[in-house]
This record gives structure tokens, sequence and C-alpha cells, in this order.
């Protein structure tokens, strides 16, 4: 009754969640463009299958995908370990998925002599446990050990490793405490001995004490009689469908470990409690598989089978095989939307990031895909606000991706992530989240320079980071503290005739500092904070023209960097009310 | 030669072409090209945080130095970048022993013993113009090209000692070795645009229209680059934003290693060349019947 129950709401919650995972997959919306009412959605997606199914290379992608999904050969290039890591795991998990949870629907159907207790069952169900169990232990000792895969771990990817080795400690303390179990024997020997003679059963109990581990309380007698008349017992009546223990690779030398407690353990039916305890894990893992990184099993396949496979050349079939614009715009607001949850945060794209030596540098772990799915998959979920958060680092993480391609190319689920990150770009512009630069240009320099003057020069990096940013982070060229790099000016203003931002300003008279002689002069008076809200600042294109033509030698365009280095990291913390771009989005 | 090769973050994705044909090339020159998976030049976050950059730079520089190659890049922004690099890590001793104690966590070291070269100044300063000459199987005789120098590969001279920083001569050479004419024009050493693309597109845009008006008046047939963010600027940018283009998609834009590819009769498929950007026939069939 408890095992049903629990069984069904686990399903139903299970199926529940899968239900409202494909709504959302359905209603996400993305990216630029109009997100399409979840019906529409649906239909385009169907018609992208269909026609990616009946277009040419059916079996080429058949096949792609049963290699990327079964044999994951993709994962041992990027690391035997981890192959092997995900090959225990999988296939451990898989075979006592079917063979042993599903015992009475498959094992029985194949192998009509099927006993649990038989070999070669029983030590291939301990094997399998002891696999699933030791690709855990190797997954743990890699994030803990491995220095970049440690900072983008979180407590989600230590909770499903948890709960898979908890699910297979539980298997094997129930196995255990069967095989020490009294009252067990009891029930075996009323149920199919059917003999109560009190003889026979003390023959049989010494040799089950002896041969099978259980435990009696008190302890059977064992001596050579009764060992020879309860073997010929023993075979007529049990060994049909026991096998000695020997084979139980994980569940007996637990057993034996537990003999002390055995007599306690037999009188409580532990036995009984800690198969409920199993079956709970179990129905807790199937329940729990929408909602946490589990869902890949079912997000990761359709990915890839929507892609043919992992590999550069394999483009999305969903959207490509169509050639309706509508179906196409769709169908990739529906592929991100997939993407976010088929990621399994294993962390690949963060580790090979080519932009990750930043993440350290300014102390942001927004920079690492990884990380930036995640929040991404928040914000989209939860509707985050607009980011009322100062600093924003989200959006400065996601405008530092400078779109290399490479945590694409790598993704072990075949994630379309360059995609995604350029959606993700788009939204934050949509929201007035574009990148800093961007916004500083966008920003009247007035308002500009209010909002500089409302952060203090000497600022400390308040991003919620777990990375520890060294202590010269802050340190630069030192050019705008030194007056000797500007002094020399003589206003010829030379850089300005050169530079060709004031060539091409449609109204340079609208921004008087437009001239990098202007922001040099703005320098020699001490105005530092006027000469950081300089239009000049912001527009320079760093074509070094002006710093190649001063005829006093001064690092003109050094200083215009060194000017917008330092303009940058206040204005990361101005209060967002100071410069706010356009108007606030009105929430849902 | 074997040089470590940093085609920089852009040419995977948005630029495969580029890369292509300086394999193609440089094969042909018998230069073997190493590849290692480096991180982004660093030039990008400049911008932001010059300790960023220079950690960026330092680290590719060191993973440089432990295969003890030489930096081979086809974008002048990470040539740049790299040179300004080795300028501040040689004068900021307090920075540099900073970055070098975050690099021996990787193993690495920064100690200044790795070159840098741009692919153009590897074909002028090291291949040279003889082997060069030698390998041209079909000059490109009638084609007209504008060579677009690049300031992040030209200036500031004194850090990136590329060529001469206001009268430059080593992109005219070299477009003169395949045959083609390089015509003289009055923007050749100005900004494409491309930097601040995105962060201000009226500018970048105008700067673009300029340059582009001035290739055309010069009468060239391409706009020739050795960068690929100016390459992105002439190419994708500007078919994205037809009204900024003065020239109606004529003066195709392509970059040094196809023309050079195409004159030492590499098919152009080898160069990334699609139909779009192939050579205008008539600037070819001068010179076919050769």
């Amino acid at each position: 009754m408890f095992f049903q129950i629990s069984l069904y709401l686990a399903l139903l919650v299970c199926l529940a969640g899968l239900l409202w995972r494909a709504y959302q997959w359905l209603s996400m919306d993305i990216g630029p463009g109009s997100p399409g009412d979840p019906g529409r959605r649906c239909l385009a997606a169907v018609k992208g299958l269909v026609s990616a199914l009946f277009s040419p290379g059916l079996v080429r992608r058949t096949g792609a995908l049963i290699r990327d999904t079964l044999a994951q050969l993709h994962l041992l290039k990027t690391h035997p370990l981890r192959w092997l890591m995900h090959q225990l795991i999988f296939w451990g998990f898989v075979l006592l998925l079917l063979f042993h949870a599903f015992e009475d629907e498959l094992t029985l159907k194949l192998f009509p002599d099927y006993a649990s207790t038989l070999n070669p069952f029983l030590f291939l169900r301990n094997l399998m446990g002891i696999l699933v169990f030791a690709g855990v232990l190797i997954a743990l000792t890699r994030r803990c050990f491995i220095s970049d895969l440690r900072c983008v771990t979180a407590g989600a990817d230590i909770m499903a490793l948890a709960l898979l080795a908890a699910i297979m400690l539980s298997g094997f303390l129930v196995e255990a405490a069967q095989i020490v179990s009294e009252p067990i024997f009891d029930e075996m020997v009323a149920d199919y001995y059917g003999n109560d003679d009190p003889e026979a059963v003390a023959a049989l109990k010494a040799v089950w004490a002896r041969d099978y581990h259980v435990v009696f309380d008190p302890p059977a007698t064992v001596t050579e009689t009764l060992l020879t008349a309860g073997a010929e017992l023993n075979q007529e009546s049990c060994a049909v469908c026991h096998s000695k223990p020997t084979a139980a690779l994980a569940s007996l030398p637990l057993a034996m470990s537990l003999k002390p407690l055995a007599p306690a353990f037999n009188r409580i039916r532990a036995d009984q409690y800690l198969r409920q305890l199993h079956y709970l894990l179990c129905f807790m893992g199937l329940a729990l598989l929408p909602f946490t990184k589990f869902r890949h099993l079912v997000v990761t396949p359709l990915t890839l089978a929507l892609r043919g496979g992992k590999g550069r050349s394999a483009t999305p079939s969903l959207p490509t095989r169509s050639t309706d614009p509508v179906i196409l715009h769709l169908n990739r607001k529906t592929r991100r939307a997939l993407a976010l949850d088929g990621c399994t945060h294993c962390g690949t794209c963060s580790r090979h990031c080519s932009v990750a030596p930043i993440a350290d540098i300014i102390a942001n772990p927004l920079i690492l895909p990884s990380e930036k799915l995640l929040r991404l998959r928040q914000s989209v979920r939860q509707r985050l606000p607009d980011a009322d958060d100062v600093p924003d680092p989200f959006s400065e993480g996601s405008f530092i991706c400078t779109e290399c391609y490479r945590c694409t190319r790598l993704c072990p689920s075949g994630l379309d992530l360059q995609d995604l990150w350029r959606a993700g770009k788009a939204d934050l512009v949509q929201q007035h989240r574009p990148d800093l630069h961007t916004r500083a240009v966008q920003t009247a320099s007035g308002r500009l320079l209010d909002a500089i003057t409302a952060s203090p020069e000497s600022v400390d990096d308040r991003s919620p980071s777990t990375l520890k940013p060294p202590s010269w982070a802050h340190g630069g060229m030192d050019l705008c503290d030194d007056p000797s790099t500007f002094q020399a000016c003589v206003q010829c203003a030379v850089c300005s005739s050169v530079c060709p931002v004031v060539a091409s300003a449609s109204q340079p008279e609208q921004d008087p500092e437009m001239g990098p002689h202007l922001v040099t002069n703005l320098l020699r008076l001490g105005q530092s904070d006027l000469a950081q809200a300089s239009g000049m600042v912001w527009s320079c294109v760093t074509c070094y023209q002006c710093q190649e033509s001063c005829p006093q030698q001064i690092r003109i365009a050094d200083l215009l960097y060194e000017l917008r280095n330092r303009a940058w990291r206040r204005l990361k913390q101005a209060p967002p009310n100071s410069w706010r771009l356009g108007k606030k989005k009105e929430g849902p | 030669m074997k040089l470590l090769y940093f085609p920089g973050c852009k040419l995977d994705d948005q630029l495969p072409a580029y890369d292509q044909a300086t394999r193609a090339v440089l094969d042909l020159l018998s230069i073997e090209l190493v590849d290692r998976e480096m991180n982004c030049c660093g030039h990008p976050i400049r911008h932001q945080s010059f300790t960023a950059f220079l950690f960026s730079a330092a680290r590719n520089l060191a993973l440089a130095e432990a295969e003890g190659l030489a930096i081979l890049t086809p974008c002048k922004c990470c040539f740049g970048g790299f040179k300004h690099a080795h300028y501040w890590l040689r004068r900021k001793p307090a920075l540099r022993e900073g970055i070098n104690d975050r690099l021996a966590e990787e193993g690495l070291r920064w100690e200044d013993r790795s070159d840098v070269f741009h692919l153009l100044s590897l074909l002028h300063n090291l291949v040279g113009d003889k082997a060069l000459r030698a390998h041209v199987s079909s000059p490109l005789n009638n084609v007209r090209v504008a060579a677009h120098y690049g300031c992040h590969a030209l200036r500031p001279a004194d850090i990136t000692a590329f060529d001469n920083p206001t009268a430059p001569r080593i992109f005219e050479a070299l477009v003169a070795i395949t045959g083609a004419t390089p015509v003289p024009w009055s923007r050749r050493t100005e900004c494409c645009g491309n930097p601040l693309w995105e962060k201000n597109p009226r500018m970048s845009l105008a700067l673009m229209e300029k340059k582009l008006l001035s290739a055309r008046d010069a009468g060239a047939d391409y706009i020739c680059s050795a960068c690929t963010h100016c390459q992105l600027q002439f190419d994708g940018v500007r078919r994205q934003h037809p009204q900024a283009d003065p020239t109606e998609g004529k003066l195709s834009a392509i970059v040094y290693p196809q023309l050079l590819g195409l004159s030492m009769g590499l098919p152009p498929e080898r160069l990334g060349l699609g139909p779009e950007i192939a050579p205008a026939p008539s600037a070819f069939t001068a010179h076919s019947g050769r």
C-alpha cells in the first residue's frame, strides 16, 4: 500500500513536472521577436520534427544519436575519466532500472527462472550498484580536486550525486539487512518448507547461519551432524531460489559488518524500514527528475535528435529543415528554452571558456558560460526585475563573451549556446541593460558625470562572487595620476585634428569635450571626473592617431583608455537612478 | 618554421574563411602551425580593465613560452594587444610579479621569451619577397587593391614596431607581390570603425563610409585587410547596413591571404572564397589567357 501510493505519487509528480517543463519549452521567450503562443510553437515544433524526420541523412543522424547518447564517445575526447564516470553511472543505473526496478515486468519475462536471490542476478545487481557508486565517487573527486571545476560546482550538483549515492547505498543496506534477517528466514521456512519438524529446522538454521550468514538469536547451533543434514534439506528446498551470498560484492561485506547489530535489527525488522527508505529515495529521484539536472535524461537526447548528433556540420535540423520563416523563428525560441533545461552544469564550457581568465580578475562568475546559463534560466523563469542590482554582473558577463564558439563546439549535450548568448544579449539591450560602454555612449555627458561622481574614486568590487580577485586587480598604467605624463601638453590640438572621431562627430559643438586635447587639458586642470565623463573618452576608437602624432609624445590614447577604465569601475557601482537608460520595463 | 597559431576569438564562428585562407597559404609556404587551446587575447576587455587585459595576454604569452614557440596571429587587434602586454609587463614589475604568481598556479610563467608576429610581418620580414614571389604562379594583373592597414598593428609604433606609422609600405609591397596594383588612397591608415560597432553604431558606420569612399575614389576593385575586425566591418557589418555603403556592394572586401592564395594558384574554395566575394570576372580574365 505504502509502496503503491508513493510510487504513483512520484509518477504523478514526475509526469506533471515534465508536462510543466514542456509547457515552458513552448512558452519561454528568449531573444528578439514575438514569442508566439504555446499552441503555435507546439505545431511548429511538430512540423519541424516531422520534416527533419523525413529528410535525407536520417540513417546518419540516427547513428550519431546512438553514438552520442549511449556510448557518449564525445565525452571520451574531453577526458577519459569523465567518460568512464558518466558511462559507469549511466549503464549501471539504466541496467538496474530495467532489470531490478522492473523485475516483474521485464526480467521475469526474459528469464523465466529469474529470482532476485539467484546468481548471476544477485552478482550483477551488486556489480551495477558498485559501478554507479564508483561513478559517483569519481564525479565527486573531480568536482573537489579540479580547481576550475570546483569553481562552478553548486549545491545542486552535489545534491544530485548525493541522491544517486544514497539510492545505491540504501539498496546495499536493504540486501545486507535481508541477509542477516532471522524473521525472513522464519517466513521463508513457513512459506516454502512446510515442515515444522524442529530437528529439520535446526539443521537448516545451521546451514543458513554458516553459509548464508543469517544471524539467529539465540545463535544457531552449528554441528557437523546438523550441517550434513541441513545441506541436504537446503539443496532440496532452498537452493533452487537462493545462491549463497558470496557473490553479493557490496551487501555481503556490509552484512558481515552489521552482524553485531543484527539481533537488534531483526527485532525491529530493520530490513522493512530500509526497504521503504530505498523505495522512497528511488521515488524521490523519479519525482525530482523534471526539477533537477536529471532531466537531461530526457532533454539531451531530444536536443541531440534535433541537431542530428553533435558536431559542427550537424546544423540544428529542427529549424533549418523548414523554410517557413515563422516556423524557423518559433522553433528557435523553443530550442533556446530546451537548451536552458538541457544543461547538466558539467562545467565543460567554463573550463574551456576563452574569457574565463577575466572572470577571476574582475571577480564576476557570470562570465563563465555554465553560470551565465543558470542565471539566464533564473531570470527567464522567475522574470527577475530588470536589474536593480548594481553592479549588473549578468549584463557584464554576457557582453564580455567574445562569441568564440568554443563552448558551443564542446558542449557534451550539444546545446547551441552561441545562439543562446546572442539572444540573451539582444534581450538585455531590450531591457535597457546593454554593456556599460554602450550605456555610457548613450548617456548625456552631464548625467554621466553625475553617475561617475556619485561613486567614489577608490572602490572595492562588491560583485557577489566566490572568486577572489587578486590584490593587483585594480592596477593600471598609472598615467592619470602622474602629471608628468600630460603636463607637457601645449594644447596645439594636433591630436584633435587627426582624430577620426572628432572629424566624424555630427554635432561637435554639442559635445564640448570632443577632442583629445580637451581631455588632456581637463587633466592638467585636475578635473579627472569631468575627463572621465567626456564624450571623447567613450567615443575613442583606440586608433592611436593622436598619440602617434603628438609632438610632445604624450600617451594620449593610453590616457583615454585609463580614464575609461576608471570611470567603468565607478559606473559599475553607481546608483541606477543616476543614469538608468530609458524607462523601467513594466513587470508582468 | 613552426609557430603557435593564435586565430583569436572571432574566426571560428564569424570568419572561417580568413582562417582557411591563412592555413592554406602558410601550408604552401611550408610554415607549420601548432594549435593549442588559448584564451582571449585580452584586447576586448582593455576598455574595462587593464589588469584583466594584461593577465589574459600574459597567459597566452606564457603558454607560448611553455611551447617554446613564437605566436602568429592573423588579427591586428590580437597582435597589438600582445605587443602592449609585452611593453607593460616589462615596465610594471609589481603587476608582472602578481600575474606570474597567478600563472604559477597553472605551472606557467611570463619571462619575455616569446615573440609575436602578425601574418603580414611574418610574410614580409621572415618569409620575404623572394620566397613569396617564387610561389606566385598566376599573378593578379589588372586587379586594383586598396590595402587597409589596421590601426592596432600600426600604432603606437614604439610598441608595435610593425612599420613606419606615418608612411607604411609593408602592405602595398605584399599586395604588389601578388601581381595586383596597390592603389594610393588617402585614408589607408585610418580606422575601419569596428572598435565602436555595437557601442556607437552611428560613429562606427560613419568611419567605415569615409574609408570606403576613399578607396572607391582611388579606383580600387578590392579593399584588402589583414585583420579579423576590419574584415568583419568591411564585410558583415557593411552587408547589414547598405545605407552606409557608398560603393553599393562593389569594392569587395578580401583578406590578404585570399589574395596571395589566388596568385599562388590555390583554388578559391580552399581560400574560403564564396560566390558572393569571388574575384570579379572582369579583373581576372585579363590574365587567364596567359
